[in-house]
């Protein structure tokens, strides 16, 4: 067994607490809300909407499936492996990448949400290819319209793409308001369709699913018409 | 890795709850300073994490050019290993001013500001060596700081001697505008039976005042009430180590020895095991003995219904300073998560049962986003 750490042998403050007691509690008091697991498997059977609205009465059918996106299809020369959408050249695994989210520090103060960057971008370069039948290429240089920047991943094909930030990611600088404003008149023109995710708290999965999906049904409607933008040569200029 | 650097012993205050030591002018070297960061981050390209610098005291604004020249020189060396690296502070605010403050939004230098609530409840402990209160000079700054960044934590310790004033103390810190308060209970004091009564009575008001707070849509956080929601909306495989000492986090005092954490910074003592050094790194032994009497269950707890998540007895360091034992919470720990528990339920209970849309996008955000997402949806179908 392993030597534990030294017992201070003076008096300790916890000496001088002699009115009070550790006395672990057998029946306490309960939460009546319920864990996150209850209340996502209830909601999963009955629809998230019906929970929120405070009844069980007015349970609504679950959302309908994602309708087919047929403006957005692989390209031609591509094999039936990389139909259902692809990154990188490669066809993609059966499940999305986890994003994990842990907890780091406390101590001073409460620990903080982390994650690390690159699964947060595969997970996203695996919903956008697989539910836009994408051909995905990652950290893609585009140099187009006066603009540099290192997109996360784009379909230069398709011409459409995304740019993921949050506070910790070291490419954030390069999105200056200008840039966003391209990205909007892009989009709006129909030259290029390019979402734009900034996390202001923590990635979750379920949540960049949903920007993803409405991206989509956004460029379904007003595909873009740029012709294919071949990815810039030298990378774009480095930036804090 | 959370590296808490203590740049200095030395603070321009002297708050008798101060569990950092004694405070003398001791200093962080340049080359102590600079060590560090190659240190830290070379441990965070290795086990690729990010480098996450947290500046500590004693004052760490009293080693002001130590601290700048280091977020430089971190910022130069993370650039060139490919890590990022995150800067962050524990301050009591008297010494900053705007010229920092520039300095930290151009290198996104967040940091938790101590403050015990009104200027009742702060001048009690938080006193210069002469014994005048601070609130007074910090007040001024608070409009500033909120300015330069409006999510600022507020870091609140309650005693037995400002315990009477808590309830007003933090309504009034939500009041000026800090929408984040982390409320400590210093457990390693003396407190009476009545100082406990006292405290339930305190903090009845203050989730009476929180409860008022959400329900008009105020997007708060406050440890003492979200944590224990959040670790039980997590349930058991969800909760977070919220105490990781020498895990992810290690404490690093001027001299460049290496400690679990703040609390064991206390170099002029020396009683509790050092963990390495910035030149010769982490020793892997102590480290693995520190790691697994951290993760041990607490001794007195057993099946406590409260030992769930729920309780705040993760603190090793917290408990070896209260009880001299790494596994044992005192006394007066326990008879504050006892008062604090139904509390937090009973809040919780009401807003549940409200359905309040802030609460429910705090415990369950995956289920609000359903929502957004199935209206999209619809929204999108021919």
């Amino acid at each position: 067994m392993k030597k534990k750490l030294p017992v201070v042998g003076k008096p300790t403050p916890a000496a001088a607490q002699r009115e009070l007691a550790v006395k672990p509690v057998q029946a306490g008091s309960r939460p009546e809300f319920p864990t996150r697991n209850e209340l996502y498997r209830k909601a999963g059977l009955l629809g998230g909407a019906t929970l929120l609205a405070g009844g069980l009465a007015n349970a609504e059918p679950p959302a309908k499936p994602l309708p087919p996106t047929p403006s957005i299809k692989p390209p031609a020369a591509e094999t039936a492996s990389l139909e259902g959408g692809s990154i990188n050249g490669k066809a993609l695994p059966a499940t999305p990448p986890k994003i994990r989210v842990y907890r780091e520090g406390g101590g001073i103060g409460p620990s903080e949400d982390m994650w690390n960057l690159d699964e947060v971008q595969s997970y996203i370069s695996w919903t956008m290819a697989k539910e836009g039948r994408l051909a995905i290429t990652t950290k893609y240089k585009l140099d187009y319209d006066g603009v540099k920047i290192t997109l996360d991943g784009f379909d230069p094909d398709r011409n459409v793409g995304y740019a993921y930030i949050d506070k910790r990611d070291p490419e954030r600088a390069q999105f200056t308001p200008a840039v966003r404003q391209k990205l909007d008149d892009w989009m709006k023109g129909q030259k290029l369709a390019i979402m734009f995710v900034e996390v202001k708290r923590y990635p979750d999965p379920a949540a960049l699913k949903g920007k993803v999906i409405k991206f989509l049904h956004a460029v379904q409607k007003a595909p873009p018409t740029a012709g294919k933008i071949p990815q810039a040569t030298t990378p774009p200029p480095a930036k804090k | 890795m959370n590296a808490l650097v203590h740049l200095t012993h030395d603070c321009n205050l002297r708050c008798p709850y101060c569990f950092t030591g004694k405070k003398f002018d001791r200093e962080m070297p340049i080359e102590t300073a600079k060590q560090t960061v190659e240190f830290v981050v070379e441990y965070a390209k290795q086990h690729g994490q990010r480098a996450v610098f947290s500046f500590f005291g004693g004052e760490p604004m009293m080693a002001w050019p130590t601290l700048r020249e280091m977020v430089l020189h971190a910022e130069a060396v993370a650039a060139e290993a490919g890590v990022t690296a995150l800067f962050r502070m524990n301050t009591n605010g008297m010494l900053i001013k705007d010229e920092h403050l520039r300095f930290f939004e151009e290198h996104d230098l967040i940091f938790i500001l101590s403050i015990d609530g009104n200027k009742a409840m702060h001048d009690r402990e938080r006193v210069t060596e002469s014994g005048a209160g601070s609130f007074d000079v910090l007040a001024k700054k608070l409009p500033r700081f909120l300015e330069h960044n409006p999510g600022m934590m507020a870091s609140v310790v309650i005693t037995p001697a400002n315990v009477v004033h808590a309830a007003d103390g933090i309504a009034f810190l939500f009041d000026t505008g800090f929408r984040f308060l982390i409320i400590k209970p210093d457990v390693t004091q003396t407190w009476s039976r009545d100082d406990i009564a006292e405290l339930e009575r305190q903090y009845e008001r203050v989730a009476d005042d929180y409860l008022a707070r959400t329900r008009r849509g105020d997007e708060l956080y406050l440890n003492l009430i979200d944590d224990k929601w959040i670790n039980h909306a997590k349930g058991a495989e969800g909760i977070s180590i919220r105490c990781d000492v020498g895990s992810s986090q290690i404490s690093i005092a001027p001299s460049g020895n290496i400690y679990p954490c703040v609390r064991w910074v206390k170099e002029e003592e020396d009683t509790v095991p050092r963990l390495g050094d910035v030149w010769r790194g982490l020793d892997p032994d102590r480290l693995d003995k520190i790691r697994a009497e951290s993760h041990a269950p607490k001794q007195p707890c057993g099946d406590c219904s409260y030992n769930d998540g729920r309780c705040a007895n993760e603190c090793a360091c917290e408990h070896y300073s209260a009880t001299g034992r790494i596994d044992t919470p005192a006394p007066a720990l326990c008879e504050h998560e006892r008062v604090m528990v139904p509390i937090a339920d009973r809040i919780g209970n009401t807003l549940w049962r409200e359905r309040n849309p802030v609460f429910m996008q705090k415990l369950y955000p995956r289920l609000v986003q359903m929502r957004v997402d199935r209206s999209t949806d619809e929204e999108a179908t021919p």
